[in-house]
């Protein structure tokens, strides 16, 4: 009987997923005949018979994902009380001899003699090297050693003060093995190294015990979330922020979406543009150093995107002479690109009214902070179904809260109201905006 | 401003708007002025010697990829489809000439003799090179996709500056026309008129990328004309017309006059490596169209048609390959893993003090762990 252990199809795999048999049990086969098909992350692939013989127990059942290193097929062999491994299975005797003129191929003797004193690989682990990652095999349970790139979060440990201590690998391992802190042994090695034997006179002394579950964890903050951090500090801080909220009857508006290619989205930008237009300092920079206030010959509009990585302020410069198909499809680009990492810093910095639409999130709305250097961001809610008086009646309408919060140096509550008030007029009747 | 193609000299390359061909698909010999004038001297013995190598080649070839499958290997790039290109260049050499070529030159491997428990051990990941390039005049394996074209091109030179008549032939695939390398080697044996063959073996795929995208849409063959470099077209899946465009060549720069390109049009019916999904980026359809195309079939059919009895001549092919398949395997499984000081051995031809130190230093450091765990 022989076993064949599921083996790395790929470079550095851990599992496969067994598509399809090709044989079932008791089936005899032969020496690279296609028994199964075989799912790697990277290919669909045949596995041919590593021995010829008869097929003892399939393993795995179809749609099973078995892991490298584990039984898959048990074989038997022709002869099988003393089975040897293929290819020096078959005696050389009951095949033909080749011509005397054969090219330069060995004496079959000479193989089968060096085979035959060889161990059978399967008597120890089974070590196979890749060429990226590497899979030790022992007792059927792969264990992959780390790559560079497979990172864990970072965790801080308290270290004592001076230099932390070192080791060789082996003796980190056998550190990590037995859960002793290298940083909480006495190195006596050369250099402040930690040896073997000094963890073995750590280990007589607390014992061999596992690392505590630690209470809490920290984490480097560090590229997008650190600038935001960074960012949302500054102007919460230095602005003085006020904000007021408005439900709004979207129902034109959403079927104006429905029925056409402008998205919501778009729809409410312009809304916002043409009162931007009513109420220029909603764009306007107040600068504290020298007590100026920038206005903008044009309305740069931030949308505000949520990436894998963070959050970003994406600009649609010169929003306001685009139409709501062009700004659909600018802010379908400047999404797909905020996503992607592929914003110019222009792009990244050059907005002047950001628009957040934190209904997609489901919620209905928030007060939120400004993006430095602006004066005003406007936050959509979710659209909602909800009883609504329309026409002296109570129907469903789609009704959404819009928030304006805004930097109270440069805008009162009277101008943020209107400015809120139109966003809101255009958003009830769009038609309005033809009328504008 | 409009820019035209230049028409191809027609003194420089051969075969630009059909492949150069003597076996046609159904084993018809056809009459090629160019060739026919180098294959004086193959009759049915030497075209049954051709077929034996392309046979022994493909299981040689199979057994590894199946080998890679049940786990004994690691990796292999198979070469199905390209038997006749590799075969056909191989025969066309002297043993004193020497190849240097890519990973997937396993014909040339075998054909040159290299020794296959070593050949074994270098797809088990045991090996860095294999065997010795000395003993059988080809250069290890070259991973870095055409880097040998610069390695063969220097050999040649040095083999001019020294007054050998010694020929190196470089092999690469088409991706490889793309890199820098291989550019440079056009130039330099150009401009030494040294002498190296250059056979591009155009398998239609740079991993997933089709020829026609790095092309221009133009042959491979018209691109070494540019850099005045006489080039020849082949049909790759015929083994005569490589075997004679191999001669042409390689007599050129025995003979003084230079280099010679080759681009050998053939197919890669395998998959890249045995890690790649070749079914994400081509049709199947193509793959059954280039089964079509099979250079073993192809010389079956001449050979029968010359009146040659296959039936001995299959019978003999089948011994031989399986008994290469045979040794080749009882290798592959069998391979050991070298000692871990072996990293110090090949670096230098001659030991450098720093490096037996450091040799030393890991010896006593291993040898340090034995002691403490006992």
């Amino acid at each position: 009987m022989k076993t064949f252990l599921l083996p790395d199809l790929g470079e550095g795999l851990t599992d496969s997923e067994i598509v399809a048999w090709r044989v079932k049990e008791g089936d005899a086969v032969e020496l690279n005949q296609p028994l199964a098909d075989i799912e790697t992350a990277k290919a669909v692939v045949e596995l041919p018979s590593p021995y010829e013989g008869t097929i003892a127990k399939l393993h795995a059942a179809e749609g099973e994902t078995v892991d490298v290193g584990a039984p898959l097929i048990d074989f038997e062999l022709a002869g099988d009380e003393a089975p040897a491994p293929s290819g020096s299975d078959a005696s050389a005797e009951d095949e033909p001899a080749p011509s005397p003129e054969g090219g330069p191929v060995a004496t079959p003797a000479d193989t089968v003699a060096e085979v035959r004193d060889a161990p059978a690989p399967e008597e120890k682990p089974e070590k196979v090297s890749v060429l990226v990652g590497h899979i030790t095999v022992h007792g059927g349970k792969p264990t992959r050693k780390r790559r560079a790139w497979d990172v864990e979060p970072f965790t801080r440990q308290e270290r004592p003060s001076g230099r932390p201590n070192r080791a060789m690998p082996p003796v980190r391992k056998l550190a990590k093995e037995r859960g002793i802190d290298l940083q909480s042994v006495r190195p006596s090695g050369r250099d402040g190294l930690v040896t073997r034997a000094d963890l073995e006179a750590a280990g007589t002394a607390s014992g061999p015990q596992a690392q505590p579950q630690p209470a809490s964890t920290r984490e480097k903050v560090t590229g997008l979330r650190k600038h935001t951090a960074a960012a949302m500090t500054q102007s919460a801080l230095t602005v003085p922020h006020a904000a007021t909220f408005h439900q709004v009857d979207v129902t034109e508006t959403l079927a104006l979406a429905r029925s056409g290619d402008a998205s919501f989205l778009a729809l409410a930008s312009r809304a916002i543009l043409l009162a931007a237009k009513r109420w220029p300092d909603v764009t306007a920079a107040f600068h504290a150093d020298t007590m100026e206030l920038e206005r903008f010959a044009h309305i740069n509009l931030g949308i505000a995107v949520s990436t894998d990585r963070g959050l970003v302020v994406a600009s649609i410069d010169e929003a306001e002479s685009m139409d709501a198909l062009e700004l659909t499809a600018a802010i379908k680009d400047r999404a797909t690109r905020a996503r992607e990492g592929s914003l110019t810093m222009a792009e990244l910095t050059s907005s002047n009214i950001t628009i957040s639409n934190v209904g997609v999130f489901g919620v209905d709305g928030g007060i939120p902070i400004l993006n430095p250097g602006e004066s005003a961001i406007i936050a959509l809610g979710a659209v909602r179904r909800m009883p609504w008086e329309h026409e002296g009646e109570i129907v469903l309408r789609d009704v959404c809260t819009v928030t304006v919060s805004f930097d109270h140096r440069v805008l009162d509550g009277r101008e943020a109201a209107g400015f809120l008030a139109d966003i809101a007029a255009v958003l009830e009747r769009p038609a309005l905006a033809l009328a504008r | 401003m409009s820019i035209t193609v230049p028409a191809p000299d027609p003194a420089l390359a051969a075969g630009l708007d059909c492949p150069l061909r003597v076996l046609d698909l159904d084993g018809t010999r056809l009459h090629d002025p160019l060739l026919d004038a180098h294959l004086g001297d193959i009759d049915e013995s030497a075209l049954a010697d051709l077929y034996l190598d392309m046979v022994r080649v493909r299981r040689l070839d199979t057994e590894a990829f199946a080998l890679t499958r049940q786990g004994h290997l690691v990796l292999w790039p198979p070469l199905l489809g390209q038997e006749a290109a590799q075969v056909g260049a191989a025969r066309s050499l002297e043993q004193r000439d020497w190849v240097f070529g890519s990973y997937r030159e396993h014909g040339f491997a075998l054909l040159r003799g290299a020794d296959m428990a070593e050949f074994a051990r270098i797809w088990k990941a045991y090996a860095h090179g294999g065997w010795d390039p000395h003993e059988i005049n080809m250069a290890p394996s070259q991973i870095i996709i055409g880097a040998q074209s610069l390695h063969g091109v220097g050999y040649a030179m040095a083999a001019k500056m020294d007054g050998s008549d010694e020929v190196a032939l470089t092999a690469f695939g088409d991706g490889a026309t793309s890199e820098g390398d291989v550019n440079e080697a056009l130039v330099w044996a150009s401009a030494f008129q040294a002498p190296v063959v250059f056979l591009c073996q155009n398998n239609q795929y740079a991993i997933s990328e089709p020829v026609a995208v790095q092309s221009g849409g133009l042959p491979l063959a018209l691109r070494p004309t540019g850099f005045g470099i006489p080039s020849m077209r082949v049909d790759g899946n015929d083994v005569l017309a490589m075997l004679a465009a191999g001669r042409i060549a390689v007599e050129r720069a025995r003979a003084g006059g230079g280099p010679t390109f080759i681009e050998a049009v053939t197919y890669r019916r395998g998959p890249h490596t045995t890690t790649d999904d070749p079914k994400r980026y081509r049709d199947e359809a193509e793959v059954e169209a280039w089964v079509a195309k099979d250079p073993i079939d192809r010389v079956e059919r001449a050979l029968e048609r010359m009146g040659v009895d296959m039936d001995p001549v299959r019978a003999e092919a089948k011994v031989r390959a399986d008994r290469l398949a045979k040794e080749f395997r009882a290798a592959a499984e069998h391979a050991e893993p070298p000692a871990a000081e072996e990293i110090f051995d090949n670096v230098y031809a001659q030991p450098s003090r720093r490096l037996e130190r450091q040799r030393a230093e890991h010896l006593a450091f291993v040898a340090s762990l034995a002691e403490e765990s006992k």
